[in-house]
């Protein structure tokens, strides 16, 4: 029984990641083109796919699952929070070492080599800051039109994680319960990075959220 | 609102503005009349669009609308929006939704980012100044290294290095029970030729000779200038001790054995003594000293056999017969 019960959760959580793996690719569409007008360049964005961790999955630099591992090395994090149908944040982290790439192919301008990997200047601050910001819109918003709620949004905040500051504790702290983990690919000309989205909920939010979606799909199958 | 509100607002650092569902202008404070250098009256009721055209781009009109009716925040920074506010300054854009106050109204915040900009770029310019200075420092260590360790003239090996590199050579060839060879040459004649026609030209034929050892050896063999015209090479890791004829043949076929000097070609010529380790000598100094008194032995029987108004023109001799004399004495 305790097995059939099982293999119903997780045929519902793959439906689910469906379900929301295709609201992203729309929205994601949406920034690349805002980002497109903005930098006067082609860029795309793909998500790939979506995974959902909760329960005893936990997000490390030392998970031997290479769909849980943090990448290793700083790490760059852009933040927003949202609240009221939903409760949590949306974080984009990329490698702290491809930013200053990924700044020079934004600005154009040859970068500085810093002696360390991991210095920014806060004019680089605020590239990600925007970039956070236009991405993590478009998925959190877009997310809460399909699914028909009103959500509210804080300006976004960047920060750098290392070893010592570990991100992982930042974002499965004790109220947020349930991370939707999305991979994202920027192809900025040629030139491809790859990220990845966290977006944590509390229980509350990750409950709400597949019941929305459990609607949706019943809608969906008629 | 209260007059102390407008009151705290024109005392902020940053220009505020609020915009009305129709994108004009319903307040704004004494920093942001500032910036678009307008007074406050004549900016209400002005589209913001009319006060700065630069906000006249799709994306930008997007932003409003998304702010206005999905409660997004949005952040546009100095460095990619230069374009919004016209002249050299520079300002972070922040647009949010003020819908607490009953009706939609939009909170645009301007703030002043320039002197970090300008202090950015003075970093900048400092930090390339650094890694110029650094680049020169790397340049610099690797020239004395080089002075240190290889010979100004000829680029190659320097006595030094060769020390270092034959002692290490030493220890693994007793480790792994092999063999190596080592080489003393001398130029033949060459205090006569210095004499003759001057350092300028015994510098050339230092050179010369150095090129024809360096493309004479494997590319793990040493070839080092051992002092005046006295050369050595090690030969590591050999089977036997005729293999090392192969590398003197190499130095008797070189093409370009011969300086020109003022249209006279002056042909060079070669002493070499040859010993092995570990026969000759269970140090490098006794292998230098073994091969050192053969050198000299090829020398003073080419000597006897060849006239001395015979000079410039080479003497040479065949390996056979080299080999004939004894066995580690060699004349090329």
């Amino acid at each position: 029984m305790r097995k059939l019960k099982g293999r119903v959760m997780k045929q519902q959580n793959k439906i689910a990641c469906d379900i929301l793996n295709e609201i992203f690719n729309v929205s994601i569409g949406k920034a690349a083109d805002m980002l497109s007008q903005i930098l006067h360049k082609t860029i795309r964005l793909r998500v790939p796919n979506v995974i959902l961790l909760s329960g005893k999955e936990r997000l490390s630099r030392k998970n031997k699952d290479s769909s849980l591992k943090l990448p290793d090395g700083t790490l760059m994090v852009s933040t927003i929070s949202f609240s009221d149908a939903l409760e949590g944040k949306a974080n984009l982290v990329f490698p702290a070492d491809k930013m200053h790439d990924f700044i020079y192919l934004c600005t154009g301008e040859q970068p500085v080599s810093f002696p360390n990997q991991s210095d920014f200047t806060d004019i680089d601050f605020d590239i990600i800051n925007e970039i956070g910001n236009i991405v993590l819109n478009s998925i959190i918003g877009e997310m809460g039109n399909s699914l028909g709620i009103t959500l509210s949004y804080s300006l976004p905040e960047v920060q750098i994680y290392n070893q010592s500051i570990d991100f992982s504790h930042d974002i499965e702290s004790e109220e947020c319960k349930s991370v939707l983990m999305l991979s994202v690919s920027f192809t900025i000309e040629q030139t491809e990075i790859k990220g990845t989205i966290f977006i944590d909920l509390t229980s509350a939010s990750s409950e709400e959220l597949f019941h929305l979606l459990s609607r949706i799909e019943g809608e969906f199958f008629g | 609102m209260d007059n102390n509100y407008f009151a705290v607002m024109d005392n902020l650092n940053q220009g505020i503005l609020i915009l009305n569902a129709n994108y004009k202008i319903t307040y704004a404070n004494m920093m942001f009349s500032k910036i678009v250098k307008t007074e406050s009256p004549d900016l209400l009721d002005r589209s913001i669009l009319a006060v700065l055209p630069g906000f006249n781009t799709n994306y930008l009109r997007n932003a409003f609308s998304a702010a206005l009716h999905k409660n997004y925040h949005f952040f546009f920074s100095a460095v990619l929006h230069q374009e919004i506010i016209p002249g050299k300054a520079k300002f972070n854009i922040r647009i949010s939704n003020l819908s607490d106050v009953g009706e939609p109204y939009l909170l645009l915040e301007f703030q002043d980012v320039t002197s970090e900009y300008e202090r950015i770029a003075q970093l900048k310019s400092n930090i390339k100044q650094l890694c110029l200075l650094n680049h020169e420092l790397i340049d610099k260590e690797k020239q004395i290294q080089r002075l240190a360790y290889y010979d100004t003239l000829t680029g190659i090996a320097n006595r030094t290095l060769f020390y270092e590199l034959a002692k290490k050579m030493a220890q693994t060839s007793k480790r792994k029970d092999e063999m190596f060879c080592l080489m003393f040459i001398d130029i033949d004649r060459f205090k006569c030729i210095n004499d003759t026609y001057g350092h300028e030209v015994g510098d050339q034929v230092l050179k010369c000779a150095a090129n024809i050892f360096t493309n004479s050896v494997r590319k793990s063999d040493i070839v080092a200038r051992y002092g005046g015209d006295e050369f050595l090479i090690l030969l590591p890791d050999i089977k036997k001790e005729e293999n090392c004829k192969i590398v003197i043949s190499k130095i008797k076929s070189a093409k370009t054995k011969t300086v020109t000097c003022h249209g006279h070609e002056i042909p060079l010529s070669f002493s070499i003594g040859v010993s092995f380790y570990p026969k000759d000598g269970s140090n490098i100094d006794q292998l230098i000293v073994t091969a050192d008194h053969s050198m000299y032995r090829v020398k003073n029987q080419s000597r006897k056999n060849t006239p001395e108004d015979s000079w410039p023109v080479a003497d040479w001799q065949t390996e056979k017969d080299c080999l004939n004399k004894g066995p580690h004495e060699l004349q090329t």
